[in-house]
C-alpha cells in the first residue's frame, strides 16, 4: 500500500525532472510513460480499501510526539479527487503530444516543449498530493504547488495576454492561499492539530470563523464570485491545460478542501449551509448571464466551469443543511463534471487546432470537415447538462434529490432554479454547438476552414492521439458513473 | 416461443434496437441499405414487442425483476407491463414500422445529400425510448426514458439543421418539451420526497398522503402532472408547439410522432389520473378539468386546423383536435372512477379505442402528404391538385384516412367517437357540463369533415397544376405501408369488438377488478356493439358494411345494363381558354364563412427571448470596478513609496538612523 502510495505520487515528479532533463521531442513520450504508470498506480490504489498513514510529527509546534504531518489519507474522497486528477491529466498528456505541435493553427509551438511537461508532470503530482493529504498543512503545501505550476503553464506562450493572465492568476489565488494559511494558523494554535477533524475541538463562533477562512480560500481557489475574474482570462493557457487545470483538476481544490473538512465529522449551523448555498447560487446565475457575452469558446466554457464549481459547492451547502444525498451528489459532480468539461474543451482544442479561431461568431459549418469534433463536443454538451444516461446526469440528478430532503420551502426553490440553469445552459450550448458546426461552411480569419476540409482529405487532419482521446473521453462520459456511484455511495457509511 | 420469459422479450427489443441505431449511426452511408437494416431490426424487435403484448393480454400483467437497484435513490429498474403498456406495444411498432419502410424510398429521394445516420439511428431509438416509457414501473427511470424520448424526436425534428425556419421551429419544440419533462421531474421529486421511493406502488399511497397533507400542495402536484403531460400530449392551450415541430420534421418521422408522442401524454395522464389518484373528491375535480381542457382543444385545434393552407400544419392541429377527444373520454372516466365504474370503464375504453384509432390514420394522413410531397415537392394545398387520377393508391388510402378521423361509418374513427359521445351524453345525465363538452364535440366532428374534404379535393381532386409532372404513384415500399394501415382502419371500423376486448382487459389492469365483464358493456353481440347491454346504443358496422356492398353491387348492375354511353371530354369553361391554376378551387376558398365567423387563433409558442442588461454584466465584471483600481492604487503607493530609494547613501544613512531612534524610542517605552 505505502509503496503504491509512494509510486503514485512520486512517479509524475520523477516524470517532470525526466521530461526536463532530455530534448523537447522526447520529453512527450517521457511525459506519457509517467502518465501511465500514475494512471496503472491509481486504479490499482483505488481497488484497495481505504487506509491512513501519518508521519512526521514536529513536536516543537506545541502538538503531540504521535501527530504527524503528512502521509495519506485513502477515503472514497480521496479517491475520488485521484481519479479525477489522474485519469483526465493521462488523456491530457496524450493530447498534448499531438496539439503541441507547429501544425497546429492557433498557436504553433515548436520549442519549450519540455518545459511543458515538466509543469504538466509537476502538477499531476501536485494533485496527486492533494487528494491524498490528511492534514490540512499537507494539503496547503500541494495547494500552493498547483498555484505555482498554473501560473507557470498560463504564462506557457509567453506574450503579453499570457504573462498578465498567469500573474493575474497568481496573485487572486495566493491571496486565498493567505486565508488558508490564517486558517491553518488558528487552528493549530487552538487546538494543536492539523487533521480536518480539528475543528471539532473548537467552540462554534471560532470555528464558523475559521470554516469561513478556508472557504474564501476556497472560493479563490474555484473561481467563485467575487474571486471569479482569474479564470475567463486563465484561457490564455494551451487548451489542454485550460481543460486540465481550469477545469478538472486545479479548480477542484477548492471545493475538495471544503469537502475534507466538512466530512471531518464536526457540525455546522444550517444557516452557515444556507449561505453557502446562496453564494453558490448567486455564483451560478452570475456566470450563466455572462455566458450570452462570450464569443470566445474556451471563455464561454471557463464560465460554465465557474457555474458548475457552484454547483458542487451548492451540494455541499446543502449537505451542511442536512442532505447526505446533495452531498455525495456534488462529490459525484466533481469527477463527472471533469469528464464532461475536458471533453468539451478538447474539442474546442480540436476546432482550434484545424482552424486557427475560437470564435464563436467567425466559425461555422464545420462540422463536414471535423466530424470527430462535432461528435465530441455535443456528447460532452449532453454531458454537462445531465441528460440521461451521461455522465452528470447522475451528479445532479442526487443534488435536486438532496435538495428536496432540506425542510421549508427552499429546497424545492432550488430545484426550480437549478432545473432552469440546466435548460438554459443546455438550450445555449446546443445554440453555440449549431452555430459552429451548421449552417454555412464559413472559415475564420484568411479562410482557414476551407484548408482545414483540405487538410482533413489530404489525411494531414488531427493527429491520431488528439483522435484517440477525443473518443475515449467520449465512452467515459457514458461510463464516468460506472466508477463515480460506488465510490460515492461509500462516502458517508 | 412461449417459453421465453417476459424480461428477454423486453430486453431484446430495446437491446436489438439500440445496436441497429449504432451500427447505422455509424456505418450508415447508403439510404437504401440503412434503410434495409433498419427495418429489418425493426420488424425483429417488434415480433418480440408483439409477442410480449399478446402475453400480457391473454396472460395478465407481467413484472420484470429489478435490472438495476439504486437503494439509495429508492429506485430500480423494473419493468410492469400491464395491459395498458400492452396497447401501446401493439400499435406503435407497427405504424413505426410502417413509417419506417416508407422511409427508405421518401428519405433517399427528398433528403439525398443528407446522411442516413441522422434519420435512422433516431426513428430506432424513438421506438425503443417509447417501449421504455411504457413498461418501465418507477418514476425515476420513466423520467430517464421520457427524457431520452424527448431527446431522440428532438433530433429527429432538427433534422433539417440547415434550414433557418426548421431550426427555429426545433427550438420551439426543444423548449416546450423540457419545460414539459422539467415539471414531470419536480412532480416526481414531490413524491420521492414524501415516499423515499419511485417505485410505482408506493406512489399511489404516496399521492393520497401528499393531499391529506395540503389539498394546495396535491392540487399543485396534480397540475405539474397535467401541464408537463399535456404539454406533451398538444393540450390546449400548451399545444401550440406541435405545428411548427411536425411540419419541419421530415414526413416519415412525422408519422411516427403522430402515433407515439401525442399518444404518451395521454398514457402519463391515464396513469397519473387513473392510477395514482385515489381521492374521489380530487378525481371529480381534475375529471372535470381534463375534460373540460379536452372539448377546449378539440374547438380550438380543429377550428384552427380550419385556416391552415400546408398540409402538414393541417394535419397537426387536427392531432391538437383528436387528443382533445381522448382528453374529453379519460376526463369523464377520472369523474366517474369512484360514483359509477360503468360509465367510468366505458369512458376510458372509448378514449383509449380512440387513441387506438388515431394512432392508426394520424400517421396514414401525414404518409398520404407525404407521398404528395414526393411526387411534387409542394406542401402548399393551394398549388396541388388533380393527383388523384395519377395517385390511386394514395388517394384511396387518404379518403379512408379522412373519413376515419372525420367520424365516418364504417371506419374506425366513427367507431370510437361514437363511444366517446356515449360516454358524454350519458356522463352529462349526472353532471350537465358533460352534455355541453360532448354537443361540442359533436360539433366539431363536422368541421373535421368540412377541413378534411378541403384537403382531399385540394390535393387528389381537379386539375394538376401547371409545370407539375406526375406519372405514376408512389414506389411499393411507400404504398404497401399505406395500405396496411388504411386496412387496420377499415378493420377497427368493421370489427370493432376485436379492440373492445382486448380494451376492456385494459380498463381492469388500470381501474380495478370493480370493470364490469365484457358482456354488462358491450353486449354478446357478435356483429357490433350493444353498449350497455343494449340499453344505452347499438351499432352494428357489419351491417352497414352489407348493406353499402349490396347497394353498391346494385349500381353497379344497373350502371352495367344500362350501358350508358360515357365520353371523356376537357372541362369546359364557358368558352374561354384557362389555366389550371385559374379555375381550379383553391384551398383557401373552402369554409370561408365559417372561417369568417370563428376567427379563433390557437395560443403561440415562441422560444424565449434573452435580453442582455448590458449594467448587469457590467457590474460582473469586478475587474473594471474593483480589481483595477485597487492595484492601480497599490501601484501608485508603491511609486511613491520607491522614490524613497534615491540612490544617494547619505539618504540611506539617515533612514537607518530615524530607524534606531524610532526603535529605541519604542523599546525604552515598553520597558517602562
Amino acid at each position: 500500500m505505502q509503496a503504491l502510495v509512494c509510486g503514485v505520487i512520486g512517479v509524475p515528479f520523477l516524470g517532470a525532472v525526466a521530461s526536463i532533463a532530455v530534448r523537447d521531442k522526447a520529453s512527450k513520450y517521457v511525459a506519457a510513460g509517467a502518465s501511465v504508470v500514475t494512471a496503472v498506480l491509481a486504479i490499482l490504489l483505488a481497488q484497495t480499501p481505504g487506509d491512513t498513514y501519518l508521519f512526521g510529527s514536529m513536536p516543537w509546534l506545541g502538538t503531540p510526539e504521535s501527530a504527524g504531518f503528512f502521509g495519506y489519507q485513502l477515503d472514497s474522497l480521496a479517491l475520488v479527487m485521484l481519479l479525477a486528477s489522474v485519469l483526465v491529466g493521462l488523456s491530457i498528456v496524450v493530447f498534448s503530444m499531438g496539439y503541441l505541435s507547429g501544425n497546429n493553427r492557433d498557436h504553433p509551438t515548436k520549442a519549450g516543449h519540455a518545459r511543458y511537461y515538466f509543469w504538466l508532470m509537476l502538477f499531476m503530482g501536485s494533485m496527486v498530493g492533494i487528494s491524498i493529504s490528511p492534514t490540512l498543512l499537507q494539503l496547503f503545501i500541494f495547494w500552493e504547488m498547483t498555484t505555482l505550476c498554473s501560473w507557470a503553464l498560463i504564462s506557457f506562450y509567453n506574450n503579453d495576454e499570457s504573462l498578465r493572465a498567469g500573474m493575474k492568476a497568481l496573485i487572486m489565488t495566493s491571496i486565498g492561499g493567505l486565508f488558508f494559511i490564517g486558517g491553518i494558523t488558528w487552528v493549530l494554535s487552538d487546538t494543536a492539530s492539523l487533521r480536518f477533524s480539528a475543528l471539532g475541538a473548537m467552540p462554534l463562533g471560532a470555528r464558523v470563523a475559521v470554516f469561513s477562512l478556508f472557504l474564501i480560500a476556497a472560493w479563490a481557489k474555484s473561481a467563485q464570485l467575487p474571486f471569479h475574474t482569474w479564470l475567463p482570462e486563465a484561457m490564455a493557457a494551451p487548451t489542454p491545460i485550460s481543460a486540465f487545470l481550469h477545469a478538472a483538476a486545479m479548480v477542484k481544490a477548492g471545493v475538495f478542501l471544503i469537502a475534507r473538512l466538512l466530512l471531518g465529522g464536526w457540525m455546522l449551523s444550517t444557516g452557515a449551509g444556507l449561505l453557502v448555498s446562496i453564494a453558490a447560487l448567486v455564483t451560478m446565475f452570475a456566470a450563466l448571464y455572462l455566458y450570452f457575452f462570450q464569443d470566445d469558446l474556451k471563455r464561454l466554457l471557463a464560465y460554465s466551469t465557474i457555474a458548475q464549481l457552484g454547483y458542487i459547492f451548492l451540494g455541499m451547502g446543502l449537505g451542511i443543511s442536512g442532505s447526505s444525498m446533495a452531498f455525495r451528489g456534488a462529490i459525484l459532480h466533481i469527477l463527472m463534471h471533469a469528464v464532461a468539461k475536458t471533453t468539451l474543451f478538447l474539442s474546442v482544442g480540436a476546432v482550434a487546432y484545424l482552424t486557427g479561431s475560437r470564435s464563436i461568431s467567425k466559425l461555422s459549418g464545420l462540422a463536414g470537415s471535423m466530424p470527430l469534433a462535432a461528435w465530441a463536443f455535443f456528447i460532452g454538451a449532453f454531458a454537462l447538462t445531465g441528460i440521461p444516461p451521461l455522465s452528470c446526469f447522475w451528479s445532479k440528478i442526487y443534488v435536486l434529490i438532496g435538495a428536496m430532503q432540506v425542510r421549508g420551502a427552499f429546497g424545492p426553490t432550488v430545484v426550480i432554479l437549478l432545473l432552469t440553469e440546466s435548460l438554459i445552459t443546455f438550450a445555449w450550448f446546443l445554440w453555440v454547438g449549431q452555430k459552429i458546426f451548421f449552417g454555412r461552411t464559413r472559415g475564420a480569419i484568411g479562410g482557414h476552414v476551407e484548408e482545414a476540409v483540405a487538410l482533413e482529405h489530404s489525411g494531414a487532419g488531427l493527429p491520431l492521439t488528439m483522435k484517440w482521446v477525443l473518443i475515449l473521453l467520449m465512452i467515459a462520459s457514458f461510463l464516468s458513473p460506472i466508477v463515480g456511484i460506488p465510490l460515492v455511495h461509500r462516502l458517508l457509511q | 416461443m412461449a417459453n421465453i420469459p417476459s424480461q428477454w422479450l423486453l430486453i431484446s427489443a430495446l437491446g436489438i434496437l439500440t445496436v441497429a441505431s449504432l451500427l447505422i449511426g455509424l456505418l450508415g452511408r447508403n439510404w437504401q441499405k440503412s434503410g434495409v437494416v433498419a427495418v429489418v431490426s425493426m420488424m425483429a424487435a417488434s415480433i418480440a414487442t408483439w409477442l410480449l403484448a399478446a402475453r400480457v393480454f391473454v396472460l395478465g400483467p407481467v413484472s420484470t425483476s429489478p435490472l438495476l437497484r439504486f437503494d439509495l435513490l429508492g429506485s430500480s429498474l423494473t419493468f410492469h407491463v400491464d395491459r395498458l403498456s400492452a396497447v401501446f406495444l401493439l400499435v406503435v411498432p407497427f405504424v413505426g414500422l410502417a413509417a419506417l419502410m416508407y422511409a427508405i424510398e421518401y428519405m433517399a429521394k427528398v433528403y439525398p445529400n443528407r446522411a442516413p445516420g441522422r434519420y435512422y439511428p433516431f426513428a430506432l431509438l424513438l421506438l425503443a425510448t417509447t417501449i421504455g416509457v411504457v413498461t418501465v414501473s418507477d418514476l425515476f427511470f420513466f423520467f430517464v426514458f421520457w427524457e431520452m424520448m424527448t431527446l431522440v424526436s428532438w433530433v429527429l425534428v432538427w433534422f433539417d439543421r440547415e434550414d433557418k425556419q426548421k431550426v427555429q421551429a426545433a427550438w420551439i419544440y426543444f423548449f416546450a418539451t423540457h419545460a414539459a419533462a422539467a415539471c414531470i421531474l419536480i412532480a416526481a421529486l414531490v413524491i420521492y420526497s414524501n415516499a423515499n421511493s419511485f417505485a410505482f406502488e408506493d406512489v399511489t399511497a404516496s399521492v393520497a398522503r401528499i393531499i391529506q397533507n395540503s389539498t394546495i400542495l396535491g392540487h399543485l402536484l396534480m397540475s405539474l402532472f397535467l401541464v408537463g403531460f399535456g404539454t406533451k400530449a398538444g393540450m390546449f392551450p400548451l399545444g401550440g408547439w406541435l405545428p411548427k415541430a411536425y411540419s419541419a420534421a421530415p414526413s416519415p418521422a412525422s408519422a411516427a410522432f403522430a402515433s407515439t408522442m401525442t399518444k404518451l401524454g395521454i398514457y402519463g395522464i391515464a396513469r397519473v389520473f387513473l392510477q395514482f389518484l385515489e381521492i374521489p373528491s380530487f378525481r371529480e375535480v381534475w375529471g372535470v378539468i381534463i375534460a373540460a381542457f379536452g372539448a377546449l382543444s378539440i374547438f380550438f385545434g380543429t377550428l384552427s386546423a380550419l385556416r391552415e393552407e400546408d398540409s402538414k400544419r393541417l394535419l397537426s392541429f387536427h392531432i391538437i383536435g383528436q387528443i382533445g377527444y381522448m382528453l374529453l373520454g379519460i376526463g369523464i372516466g377520472i369523474f366517474f372512477l369512484s360514483s359509477n365504474v360503468f360509465l367510468a370503464s366505458t369512458a376510458l375504453i372509448a378514449a383509449l379505442y380512440h387513441l387506438v384509432n388515431n394512432a392508426i390514420y394520424k400517421p396514414l394522413l401525414f404518409l398520404n402528404v407525404g407521398a404528395a410531397e414526393y411526387k411534387t415537392g409542394l406542401r402548399d394545398l393551394n398549388k396541388l391538385g388533380g393527383l388523384g387520377a395519377f395517385m390511386p393508391i394514395t388517394m384511396t388510402a387518404a379518403i379512408i384516412a379522412a373519413l376515419s378521423i372525420a367520424g365516418i361509418p364504417p371506419f374506425n374513427g366513427f367507431a370510437s367517437k361514437w363511444l366517446v359521445y356515449q360516454s358524454a351524453f350519458q356522463g352529462g345525465l349526472r353532471f350537465p357540463l358533460f352534455l355541453l363538452l360532448g354537443l361540442v364535440a359533436m360539433f366539431i366532428s363536422l368541421v373535421t369533415l368540412a377541413s378534411f374534404m378541403k384537403l382531399i379535393g385540394s390535393v387528389f381532386l381537379g386539375k394538376l397544376a401547371a409545370g407539375v409532372k406526375v406519372d405514376a404513384d408512389v414506389p411499393r415500399s411507400m404504398s404497401i405501408p399505406q395500405i396496411g394501415l388504411s386496412l387496420a382502419c377499415l378493420l377497427l371500423g368493421v370489427f370493432p369488438m376485436l379492440a373492445l376486448v382486448l380494451l376492456r382487459g385494459t380498463a381492469q389492469d388500470v381501474l380495478g377488478p370493480l370493470v364490469p365483464v365484457y358482456a354488462s358493456l358491450f353486449g354478446y353481440n357478435p356483429v357490433g356493439i350493444d353498449l350497455g347491454g343494449g340499453k344505452v346504443g347499438i351499432w352494428n358496422p357489419v351491417y352497414l358494411v352489407v348493406a353499402l356492398f349490396v347497394s353498391m353491387l346494385i349500381a353497379y348492375g344497373i350502371v352495367s345494363v344500362g350501358r350508358a354511353p360515357a365520353r371523356e371530354t376537357e372541362s369546359w369553361y364557358g368558352g374561354e381558354q384557362a389555366e389550371p391554376d385559374e379555375v381550379r378551387f383553391k384551398a383557401h376558398g373552402f369554409c370561408l364563412p365559417f372561417k369568417e365567423a370563428f376567427t379563433v387563433v390557437f395560443p403561440r409558442i415562441e422560444t424565449p427571448r434573452i435580453r442582455l442588461i448590458s449594467s448587469v454584466q457590467k457590474l460582473l465584471n469586478f475587474d473594471a470596478w474593483l480589481y483595477r483600481p485597487i492595484t492601480d492604487w497599490l501601484g501608485t503607493l508603491a511609486d511613491r513609496m520607491s522614490r524613497t530609494h534615491t540612490g544617494v547613501p547619505q539618504v540611506y544613512m539617515i533612514w537607518q538612523l530615524i530607524g534606531m531612534i524610532l526603535v529605541f524610542a519604542i523599546l525604552l517605552s515598553l520597558n517602562r
